[in-house]
């Protein structure tokens, strides 16, 4: 699988990613963390987190100007007030019990660093090296520690912070010394120069680099407000050049400190349905109490974007993070033995590629496109169970034999499958209707897509091939098209074709209908009407024109569950995903995709396609069987070739309620059935009890069906069909 | 299963076999009633929506 293809499809996804707060934070506080044990009133759990990354906790918690808050997606994307994360961090300082500095049980380290200026950016930076046990030394001009800050008001604060960070750790402090040149600190392995805005830095600033504090002088940094920073950053800045001097120390190079960390990803935010702006607790007091802090921190959404994952049963079930499909899809493939744990299949298999994943996706990323990738890598690698897409793949061939093209005036309509195998009836009344309008021809044929899907790609290029051909030889008419996936095929495969929707025109033309006792009904829209409003509208509208109280409701790009025949991939979240749309609305559905007038019909929910109001045919339900000789009996209307009958039309079968629909679950048509028995008898195979059963099977390549059956009027009555997959190897 | 069937070709009572069974480049054995003549083999519910369907969902998901 081409890595530069799927990086693509996984685009700017960031979850699993820092939030926009942290992203902001110059000191990189791991916010989330922060405010959940602040929500719980775990001062000194979240006091740590703080101390992690600030050197200072209640100087950054005075003075720090609150980026993260800005970024805060509680502002950002609902509109309501940031957490006030810098109230919170005070009530934080203020409850917290354990707050004296880290001091970590390892052995003390012969280097010696000299830090110019002990001004809260100097500090920070000898307080990282110290307690990484390096042999520190401060020099500050002044009589004592605080640079910038020894005039603040809240001085004694910061002090009592800088002791307490200070107290377990072994840092030389010489106050009152000016360094008036380098060469007095040549006795040094390191430097770092922090002498503040406008400070000394003996002409290196302008060699500095800014992402690890380093000079042209392989021995001199230079960080915090000497380089124009503000003081957050500058503390910020040279927390850090303390990893770049460590780095140099023990390599020679300060380059093995580098980090990618862009703070401009502080823009990024997940879309937060469901979620309503609230706003900040007010203080009481100059802190918040205890209990104004944790209600305050529980309003952190702890945002990490789960856009598609919160809205998709496949991902639901699967639980796996969109970077990690990426990297398993990448994988897929390389490594096939029985322990290998990377696998994708089932989930590439299980997915209705409805793209609904995309659509709410705040950044490009592609989770349906990464399984159709898996797919295709998966056939073309010849690692992938035929199984589950073989009926699809066999009902395309029947389509395609049954294919049927009569040309009109610039314009055809082009049913697709599903529709002609649903009702050949009603596909010749839409058919009359737009040929007595616009003098429209038509074409019968298959989109192709049941080969899309299965990952068949030469199969499905043959197939758009073989319809670009069609298309020529009929001089190239306008497509109108009854289904929104035969739409959404043809606009990417064959954009050369110009598409209209039916609806939108027979909404033109003014066509009505009649209700068909559907007094109110919901308007189920198919996968793939999510960027078709106007075909959206123009079903509303046909079916309030027929008769029909339509109900306000749009399912935002929803499948079915047919989508990317799925259905035998995991027939468990096929039903669940069935149940749930069924159940998304009390009120009849119309409907104006073939295959979700299907599914629906099947899971037993009332539903009708928008044309059987408009032309008043009631298609009923077919059984596999019955659709598979629609295709047959829609050729034979427009053609007059009568479809030639099977040998084994002739066999009769009877059989329980509860073997069709297992029948029908397992995708067997009762022509395959008829086929097993027909065969059989011919060759008088299968087997025989004492009961008078008889047990055949029939091997379909992929699948293998046995029939169990008794004999019964000239016919048979089924007991039982079943299938598997293996195959029995002949030996002996 | 108890073996009260007859192969319907040959008329002789069906024997229980191993027999070898090939899935995605896989394979694996399990007894099965045969027919001793034309070496026909039943597979019988209980055993197609089992054991051998758990079987294809693993070595599927590998």
């Amino acid at each position: 699988m081409e890595q530069d293809r799927i990086q693509t499809l996984l685009g700017g996804c960031f979850n699993g990613e820092p939030a926009s707060c942290s992203y902001a934070c110059p000191f990189r506080v791991e916010l989330r963390s922060f405010l959940k044990k602040a929500a719980k009133g775990r001062w000194d759990a979240a006091y740590k987190e703080l101390q992690t990354a600030i050197p200072f906790p209640a100087v950054a918690a005075a003075l720090c100007a609150g980026p993260c808050e800005d970024a805060c997606q509680a502002r950002t994307v609902l509109g309501g007030d940031p957490v006030s994360v810098r109230r919170i961090e005070a009530a934080v300082c203020e409850y917290a019990k354990r707050k004296a500095g880290a001091a970590y049980a390892i052995p003390e380290k012969p280097e010696r660093v000299a830090v110019v200026g002990a001004g809260p950016c100097g500090l920070s930076c000898a307080l990282m090296l110290a307690q990484k046990k390096y042999q520190v030394t401060v020099y500050d001009r002044a009589d004592g520690w605080g640079g910038s800050l020894r005039t603040h008001a809240s001085f004694d604060a910061f002090d009592t912070d800088f002791r307490l960070q200070f107290a377990p750790l072994k840092t030389e402090f010489v106050f009152s010394r000016e360094i008036g040149s380098l060469t007095e600190l040549t006795d040094f392995d390191a430097v770092l120069l922090a002498t503040g805005a406008g400070g000394e830095s003996w002409g290196l600033l302008e060699s500095r680099d800014p992402g690890l504090s380093s000079t042209s002088d392989p021995r001199v940094f230079i960080a915090g407000e000497v380089t124009g920073a503000p003081l957050m950053e500058g503390m910020a800045e040279a927390a850090r050049a303390a990893r770049s001097i460590e780095s140099f120390l023990q390599t020679g190079s300060a380059a093995s400190a580098a980090e990618v960390w862009d703070r401009g990803l502080a823009c990024r935010f997940a879309p937060h349905p469901g979620e309503t702006p609230s706003g900040a607790v007010v203080p009481s007091g100059a802190v918040y109490t205890q209990e104004e802090a944790k209600m305050e921190a529980a309003r952190c959404l702890q945002c990490d974007c789960g856009a598609c994952m919160n809205a998709c049963e496949l991902m639901e079930k699967y639980r796996k993070r969109p970077p990690r499909i990426a990297t398993d899809v990448q994988q897929d493939g390389q490594s096939r033995n029985s322990v290998s744990s990377a696998s994708i299949t089932r989930q590439t298999w299980s997915c209705n590629l409805c793209s609904r994943c995309a659509l709410l996706c705040p950044e490009d990323t592609d989770i349906a496109g990464l399984f159709q990738y898996s797919r295709e890598g998966r056939v073309a690698a010849n690692l992938y169970p035929p199984a589950l897409h073989a009926y699809w793949l066999r009902e395309l061939e029947e389509v395609e034999r049954a294919r049927a093209a009569i040309p009109g005036n610039g314009a055809v309509f082009f049913p697709g499958c599903r529709l002609s195998a649903l009702s050949p009836e009603l596909v010749k009344k839409t058919y009359a209707l737009l040929q007595d309008k616009l003098g429209a021809g038509i074409i019968a044929d298959c989109c192709g897509i049941p080969a899309w899907w299965a990952g068949e790609k030469d199969r499905f290029e043959r197939h758009i091939d073989a319809l670009r051909e069609t298309w020529t030889a009929l001089g190239k008419p306008v497509f109108i098209t009854a289904c929104l996936s035969c739409e959404k095929i043809l606009a990417r495969f064959l954009p050369e074709i110009e598409l209209r929707s039916l609806y939108a025109v027979l909404r033109e033309l003014g066509v009505t209908g009649s209700d068909m006792g559907l007094a109110a009904a919901a308007v189920f829209d198919p996968c793939a009407s999510a960027e078709k409003p106007e075909v959206k509208e123009a079903v509303r509208a046909l079916a309030a024109v027929s008769g029909v109280s339509v109900s306000e409701y749009d399912n935002g790009g929803k499948c079915c569950g047919n989508g990317g025949h799925m259905r035998l991939a995991d027939p468990a979240l096929y039903g669940s995903i069935v149940s749930n749309r069924s159940g998304e609305r009390e009120e009849p559905y119309i409907v104006y995709c073939a295959n979700c007038r299907d599914t629906f019909r099947e899971a037993g929910k009332d539903c009708r396609h928008i044309l059987e109001l408009l032309t008043g045919v009631d298609a009923g339900s077919p059984t596999l069987e019955e659709k598979r000789k629609n295709i047959l009996k829609l050729k034979e209307a427009l053609t007059g070739d009568a479809p030639t009958a099977d040998p084994w039309d002739r066999i009769a079968v009877t059989a329980p309620e509860e073997v069709l629909r297992k029948m029908d679950a397992l995708l067997i048509p009762a022509g395959d059935v008829r086929r097993a028995l027909y065969e059989a008898e011919r060759d008088s195979a299968g087997f025989v009890d004492a009961d008078g059963r008889l047990l055949v099977s029939l091997d379909l390549g992929s699948t293998v069906i046995w029939v169990l059956c008794v004999q019964e009027d000239g016919g048979y009555r089924l007991m039982d069909v079943y299938s598997h997959r293996m195959h029995v190897r002949e030996e002996g | 299963m108890e073996n009260k069937w007859t192969c319907r070709r040959c008329g002789v009572p069906l024997e229980k076999k191993k027999v070898v069974f090939e899935y995605l480049n896989n394979s694996m054995s399990h007894e099965l009633l045969r027919c001793p003549r034309c070496g026909a083999v039943l597979i019988p519910a209980e055993l197609a929506e089992g054991k051998m369907a758990d079987a294809e969902t693993l070595l599927e998901d590998k």
